[in-house]
């Protein structure tokens, strides 16, 4: 029981045509619901209603929304919120368009965390039944799913401390200062109900600011492809095709009409089980870390939040 | 009076430099962006940013996202006038920062001659190494053009 994935994405937009054509066309995207001023769309792969609400007006994160087992898993995460010391309510069904009863959290870093365990089913484009391995309709790069975001915090080993404790996150991997002094500069966390390497990072950066969300995708080819179309869009590429050493991931990190950054991510990540260890990364090594290739880090990759 | 005007904002500055050409709105204007304190000038065609014609003319200089949502390109616009053809949010380019002249690099776009100084710490690089093959920066007093890329050097 606990936490399954991060479910959905609220993004500020400044042109929320742009942001259409950008994560429709090129991600490849469906619009289902739009409404002056906001769309709601979902990948083909995705089982739920949406996962990404865009809303014109500014830059930056609204909220995210994790979908969670049962309605005693909200209880015990708001009762356990609290008690650490975050904000808490309640939002009430259809708050959020095709949403249930959820639980809000602010947390220390001053992210909006929504809870909830019931989003309308709408199935994804190859469905249920003997399907398909991909839609012959599909857009652009054909993004899969939705897979994490990475949000900025003035003290990350608070925010961890505090998915640790109160929603039963795992810490697959971190950053520390030094082994021997291992103050935390970054966190990637899975989710208990997860298979994902991780749900949620949280790296070092000032409060409520969004660093990335990612999209997963099949393999390096389709890293290489998604470059390709990035090319062909003129979309701003940030760094890639290349691979993280953290997840062992592979990459590309991108910007959307508006400046907010997004990733597309593949590959064989580390896995994740409860009887595995936190794999740890130095300071020293953080370049390897974030860009396995480079060795180094780009002054974007701790400058560029919305 | 001299100064630097964006969206219906004027200040008073030291009379450093002067415009020569108006606001126009045509096609065919090539607004001249001055970078100080190079003293480097590269030329803005049509609706180009700033950004976009010094990229052009193959000069690098601290930018972000490129897309105006994070403001790591904001520089000083020391003189001129730029418009805004997309939305920017207040909270990457807040009217106060307006008013001291800060101006978006990835989103403006001069509508007269302008001149801009490069936020502290910053410098201008040249990806273009045969533009200005002998020096960091224009030999003073001489004049030259390079039309393959743009750029020009400083008349004074």
């Amino acid at each position: 029981m606990g936490v399954m994935r991060l479910g959905y994405v609220h993004l500020r937009v400044t042109d929320l045509e742009e942001a259409r054509d950008h994560y429709s066309n090129t991600l490849g995207m469906e619009v289902v619901h739009e409404e002056p001023g906001k769309l709601h769309l979902k990948c083909w792969d995705e089982w739920d209603h949406h996962s990404l609400v865009l809303e014109e007006g500014g830059v930056g994160l609204v909220k995210v929304g994790y979908k969670c087992s049962s309605e005693d898993d909200l209880v015990d995460y708001e009762k356990r919120s609290s008690a650490f010391g975050a904000t808490t309510g309640r939002f009430s069904r259809g708050e959020n368009l095709t949403v249930g009863d959820g639980v809000r959290i602010t947390l220390p870093s001053e992210h909006t965390v929504e809870l909830y365990t019931d989003m309308e089913f709408s199935g994804t484009e190859t469905g249920s039944i003997n399907p398909e391995a991909w839609p012959r309709n599909m857009r652009g790069v054909g993004t899969h799913w939705i897979d994490h975001c990475l949000i900025a915090a003035e003290d990350p080993g608070l925010i961890e401390r505090f998915f640790q404790e109160c929603l039963d996150f795992r810490t697959a991997e971190k950053v520390v200062e030094t082994m021997e002094h291992p103050e935390v500069i970054g966190t990637w966390m899975t989710a208990p109900e997860s298979h994902a390497a991780h749900d949620l990072a949280v790296i070092k950066g000032p409060n409520a600011k969004l660093h990335h969300f990612a999209y997963h995708l099949d393999d390096w080819n389709a890293i290489l492809r998604a470059a390709d179309i990035f090319s062909m869009d003129d979309v701003p590429i940030d760094i890639g095709p290349t691979r993280h050493g953290i997840t062992r991931g592979e990459t590309v990190y991108f910007f959307d009409p508006s400046g907010n950054r997004n990733e597309v991510f593949a590959g064989l990540e580390h896995r994740v089980q409860k009887d595995f260890p936190t794999i740890n990364w130095t300071a020293d090594q953080l370049g390897k870390g974030i860009f396995y290739h480079d060795r180094e880090l780009n002054e974007r990759f701790t400058t560029v939040f919305t | 009076m001299r100064g630097v005007r964006e969206q219906g904002t004027m200040l008073t500055l030291p009379a450093t430099l002067t415009t020569t050409r108006r606001p126009e709105e045509g096609r065919d204007h090539m607004p001249e962006v001055t970078i100080l304190p190079d003293g480097l000038q590269v030329t803005a065609a049509g609706a180009e940013t700033v950004l976009k014609a010094l990229s052009r003319a193959g000069l690098k200089y601290r930018v972000g996202c490129k897309r105006g949502g994070c403001g790591i390109c904001k520089v000083q616009l020391v003189l001129g006038e730029v418009r805004y053809e997309r939305p920017v949010a207040e909270s990457v380019l807040s009217d106060d920062e307006r008013v001291e002249g800060i101006c978006l690099s990835c989103r403006a776009v001069p509508i007269t001659n302008i001149a801009i100084e490069l936020q502290e710490g910053d410098r201008l690089r040249k990806v273009l190494g045969f533009a200005y093959p002998n020096s960091a920066q224009p030999p003073p007093g001489r004049s030259a053009s390079n039309p393959a890329t743009g750029t020009k050097e400083r008349k004074d």
